[in-house]
């Protein structure tokens, strides 16, 4: 688990990350969304012991990170320019990677690079982004750290090569409790990899919710009521964080399980009452307007 | 089985991605070395197949010394050791100017004091594998040719450790350099500043003394940098080149590995620290520490303002003015270019105003300080009661020499053989100069004078003294009549044993020039000594020299020695030796006397000779020259007993000034050209026609002038 308590930083007068607490589960995978700026990368370069914070804590299974080899091996960081050596190839790679990290594991490697099409002979530096991109995140599972942190390393990447990677992750995750931790602004991206997201805004964290969670509990329900009196009835004692009025058509974006909000609605007389299910998108923005933030400024743009 | 993580798995890792180095500095050093070595063994065997050396051994040693110019002390070596100081160092540690570099390199799991070591070591030994490989090859080439022996090799290896020494304290610069900054160019401005910080504060502080103060002196105590290894290095190469074998060559060296080694490790030690300490977002910004870029700022505008100024101030000619300005504008200016280079943004240029304004504080300051004299420098005169004793020059220069006939500076004799303990006449006349100007001074001279507190500390300072006027004669010849101060100013006083090994000794009037047998040389001494209580300030300035006695030692080590008509013991000597011959000489002797009136009255001094005159210091005074004009130049030849009666006791020879009166009191308006008779008995050198000779200033007889005047020559 990696726990990360009051973490603060300030470049020169800029305040990147504001006293952000965090936990990161094992065996799931960890979204930090946020605008360009809002210090996801921060985050993750004090969690990957690159920067020191002025305050707070990363623990990495108890063990803080900065200026501790034990707490790197456990972590595998890829930036978002990941770096490659001069002139290297994806041996050379592997071969740096493999000294560093005692459980690279090599055939799995070079086997990953054949499923991705990737020649280990050929420059880096003659590479697609995407294929860097790839590139890092096989030498990244291949390392055999607990928890792979990935800066911005999914935008870009086309979506046979996201699933290709999702299911490595599944399969890693299921293996030996890999944890992806994947930082990226944008929502969509996140939306079928993540369990659980963290979302940073202006360096503090806005909310952090299992996705599971979040979907089970808001939903979004289209109705059409037979009279007022059914529609205070119906909504008497349910948190509704969104509502819209399209003629006599009602949209609801309730909290509460699918299960409740059905049973609530069927005990009223309706017209027509549906249950729908919300996006992440939605979600998002749902949760974040309740606190008072336009969702849509900040990650959707 | 080294484990994958091991130090030298790591090592071997590193060694793959700086293998540009390697082949950069394998050819730089076979070309210092090997290179070298081979152009200037075929320069000798060139000059050997020309006949340039007499015997096999010349051009063997010859050989030898090649080899050693180029395999042990090379001159050149230090700016390819720095070089390559930089390219190593830079290189090694360049991943911390790279965000992307050290997001990797400081994520994975590698101890950051192990990192650090792989890197330096493998420095290190990119350095060492390069330079032996080129040392082992060039000894070959030079065994190869009989240009190396056990000697030659033993010096070889003592500049081996010379330079890795010096390598060592370069890259250890570029290492902390490259700690304290963000990126290459601030890496060169802060490591080229680092190594020449020292030395240039010492040359803008030697520059404001001269420059403010009066009573500054270099001739005792200079103030050289004490942790510049460029300047022992320069400062020490020609010594060793030039050393006879490997001792004289480590007696040199020895105190410099000591002191190089710790200064190398203490800079390493600073680097480490800063590496441990150095935040890893510093990529790419100027200096890595924030807090320490007000302090590089101060560092740098203070002497860039004051260096600037003082060259103002010699372009101006001294302007105090333009100077105090210039000094506090280019600080301004300094100031903005640093915020401008610390952002990269030319709209930073009034950024930080306060560290600015204390730069530019500080640059004005230090100028005030100097101008007004704030720290009393110019009116130190020490109590008599805190000095131990004094050593001082009274603008004599003698020659002097060591134990080995090697050359000893008069400075350097002078304190090591001079403590006047009679300090009262020394200290009156510096409080006193601090009272009259040199240019109302008839016979200004400078004495330098190094006090010796008894707190240990040395001030070394010059004052002016009037060696005409009567109101000093009392006081010089207190001091120039004290034995203390002979010690130090003669070396026959205190050298017994040179003279025993004395080579040569003849005794000449500036006309005669007559041998005495070398193994008197003792027996010359002991009646010279005698005299020498005679000798004080009155009897040197008052009195020419009537003789003069040369003793040549080995090493072309060459002692004169005045003596005086008073010098009554040494004059009984010589006599018995049948060498002594009067000064004044006999006209009967003389065939003609040939005066040429150059007529300096006509000619123009240039107006810097002229100012150096009150400057008065030997050199200055050879420079205060007229510029001679071949239409003011008169010449007549006379031919009568009764005018070379006059003439001769008029006049001096030229060629035996004495080291206290430096020959203003000989006049130099005219030349005086003495042939002798062919039959006469006077043993003057015959081996040239004739003699030159000078008048007393102001005893030209008046039918010299007469016959000597503008047109003259004409009628």
């Amino acid at each position: 688990m990696i726990e990360i308590h009051n973490l603060t930083k300030t470049f020169e007068k800029i305040k990147a990350v504001d006293e952000v607490s965090v936990t990161i589960k094992d065996n799931t995978v960890f979204g930090l969304i946020g605008t360009n700026g809002a210090g996801k990368s921060t985050v993750l370069r004090m969690v990957s012991g690159v920067l020191k914070p002025d305050s707070g804590t990363v623990a990495v299974d108890n063990l803080p990170v900065y200026d501790n080899v034990e707490a790197k091996k456990k972590l595998f960081f890829i930036a978002d320019e990941p770096y490659f050596f001069a002139n290297s190839n994806a041996q050379t790679m592997e071969r740096y990677y493999s000294g560093v990290y005692e459980e690279f594991n090599r055939e799995e490697f070079y086997k990953y690079l054949d499923s991705f099409n990737l020649d280990k002979h050929r420059k880096i530096g003659t590479f697609s982004k995407g294929m860097k991109k790839q590139l890092a995140l096989l030498l990244g599972i291949c390392a055999h750290t607990k928890y792979l942190l990935c800066d911005e390393t999914f935008d870009g990447l086309d979506p046979v090569m996201r699933q290709g990677i999702k299911s490595i992750f599944a399969k890693e995750m299921e293996e030996r409790g890999l944890t992806p931790v994947i930082a990226s602004h944008n929502l969509r991206e996140l939306e079928d990899i993540c369990d659980h997201v963290g979302l940073l805004h202006k360096g503090g964290v806005l909310l952090s919710k299992d996705l599971e969670d979040m979907k089970c509990n808001i939903q979004k329900v289209q109705c059409v009521f037979s009279s007022v009196d059914d529609e205070l009835k119906a909504l008497n004692g349910v948190e509704v964080l969104k509502k819209e009025q399209r003629g006599s058509l009602r949209t609801f974006t309730v909290r509460g399980t699918r299960e409740e909000i059905t049973a609530r609605f069927a005990t009223v007389d309706t017209v027509f009452y549906e249950v729908l299910p919300l996006s992440l998108e939605e979600i998002f923005i749902s949760e974040t307007e309740v606190v008072g933030y336009d969702i849509k400024k900040l990650i959707l743009g | 089985m080294t484990s994958r993580n091991s130090f030298w798995a790591s090592s071997k890792e590193n060694h793959r991605r700086r293998i540009w180095v390697w082949i950069v500095s394998v050819m730089v050093q076979l070309m210092a070395y090997v290179g070298i070595l081979t152009v200037y063994l075929s320069r000798i065997r060139s000059w050997n197949s020309e006949g340039a050396y007499r015997t096999y051994e010349e051009f063997i040693a010859a050989l030898h010394q090649a080899t050693k110019d180029a395999l042990a002390f090379q001159d050149n070596l230090a700016l390819v050791l720095g070089g390559m100081a930089l390219m190593i160092g830079m290189h090694g540690f360049s991943y911390l100017y790279d965000r992307k570099k050290v997001d990797m390199y400081h994520s994975v799991p590698v101890n950051k004091n192990k990192r650090f070591a792989v890197v330096y070591v493998n420095g290190l030994i990119i350095y060492l594998v390069s330079t032996l490989v080129s040392l082992f090859i060039g000894i070959i080439v030079a065994a190869v040719q009989n240009a190396a022996d056990g000697g030659v090799m033993a010096e070889v290896g003592l500049g081996f450790i010379w330079n890795l020494l010096f390598f060592l304290v370069m890259y250890h610069t570029v290492i902390l350099a490259v700690m304290v900054t963000g990126n290459r160019f601030i890496t060169l401005c802060v490591g080229g500043g680092l190594v020449i910080y020292e030395s240039v504060l010492y040359t803008l502080v030697d520059a404001m003394k001269y420059a403010f103060f009066e009573t500054v002196s270099g001739f005792y105590v200079t103030y050289e940098p004490k942790l510049s290894v460029i300047n022992d290095y320069f400062g020490n190469i020609w010594e060793l080149k030039s050393a006879e074998d490997v001792q004289s060559a480590a007696r040199i060296v020895l105190p410099y590995y000591g002191k190089w080694f710790i200064l190398a490790l203490v800079i390493l030690a600073a680097a480490w620290l800063c590496y441990s300490r150095r935040p890893s977002e510093a990529a790419g910004k100027a200096i890595a520490f924030p807090k320490m870029e007000p302090v590089f700022k101060v560092a740098a505008v203070i002497p860039t303002g004051i260096g600037l100024g003082m060259w103002v101030h010699s372009a101006a000619y001294g302007s105090m003015a333009l100077t105090a300005v210039s000094m506090v504008g280019f600080g301004v200016i300094a100031c903005a270019f640093i915020e401008v280079i610390y952002d990269f943004d030319i709209k930073s240029l009034f950024k930080h105003p306060v560290s600015s304004g204390v730069a530019v504080a500080a640059v004005a300051v230090i100028f005030l300080v100097f101008k007004f004299d704030l720290t009393g420098f110019d009116e130190y005169v020490p109590d008599a009661e805190k000095l131990d004793s004094i050593a001082l020059n009274v603008d004599y220069y003698g020659e002097y020499w060591d134990e080995n006939f090697s050359y000893v500076g008069s400075a350097d004799f002078s304190e090591e053989h001079m403590f006047l303990q009679d300090v009262e006449p020394v200290l009156t006349l510096a409080a006193k100069s601090r009272k009259e100007k040199p240019e109302d001074m008839d016979d200004c001279r400078v004495v330098n004078v190094l006090y010796r507190l008894k707190s240990g500390r040395r001030v070394g300072r010059r004052f002016n003294v009037d060696f005409s006027n009567p109101a000093n004669e009392e006081l010089m010849n207190r001091i120039v009549g004290a034995r203390e101060f002979k010690e130090g100013t003669y070396q026959v006083m205190t050298d017994e044993e040179s003279y025993a090994k004395a080579l040569g000794i003849t005794y000449g009037n500036g006309v005669t020039n007559l041998a005495i047998p070398a193994e008197d040389a003792s027996k010359l001494r002991e009646a010279y000594l005698k005299d020498m209580e005679r000798l004080d300030f009155s009897l040197v300035t008052e009195k020419r020299p009537c003789g003069q006695i040369t003793i040549k030692f080995p090493n072309w080590i060459i002692d004169r020695m005045d003596v005086y008509d008073d010098f009554e013991n040494t004059i009984a000597y010589l006599q018995s030796a049948e060498v002594f011959y009067p000064v004044e000489l006999n006209p009967e002797d003389i065939a003609d006397i040939t005066v040429t009136n150059f007529h300096n009255e006509l000619n123009e001094m240039p107006e810097q000779a002229e100012a150096a005159r009150y400057i008065n210091t030997r050199d200055v005074v050879a420079e205060a020259s007229y510029v001679y004009d071949d239409d003011h130049t008169v010449t007549k030849t006379f031919l009568e007993e009764e005018e070379f009666a006059q003439i001769t006791k008029v006049i001096y020879p030229a060629s035996m000034s004495s080291a206290w009166n430096d020959g203003r009191e000989l006049d130099e308006n005219y030349d005086i050209y003495i042939t002798f008779k062919k039959d006469t008995s006077y043993p003057y050198d015959r081996s040239s026609f004739g003699v030159y000779y000078k008048f007393y200033t102001g005893q030209v007889p008046k039918f010299v002038v007469e016959g000597t005047a503008i047109g003259a020559d004409e009628q």
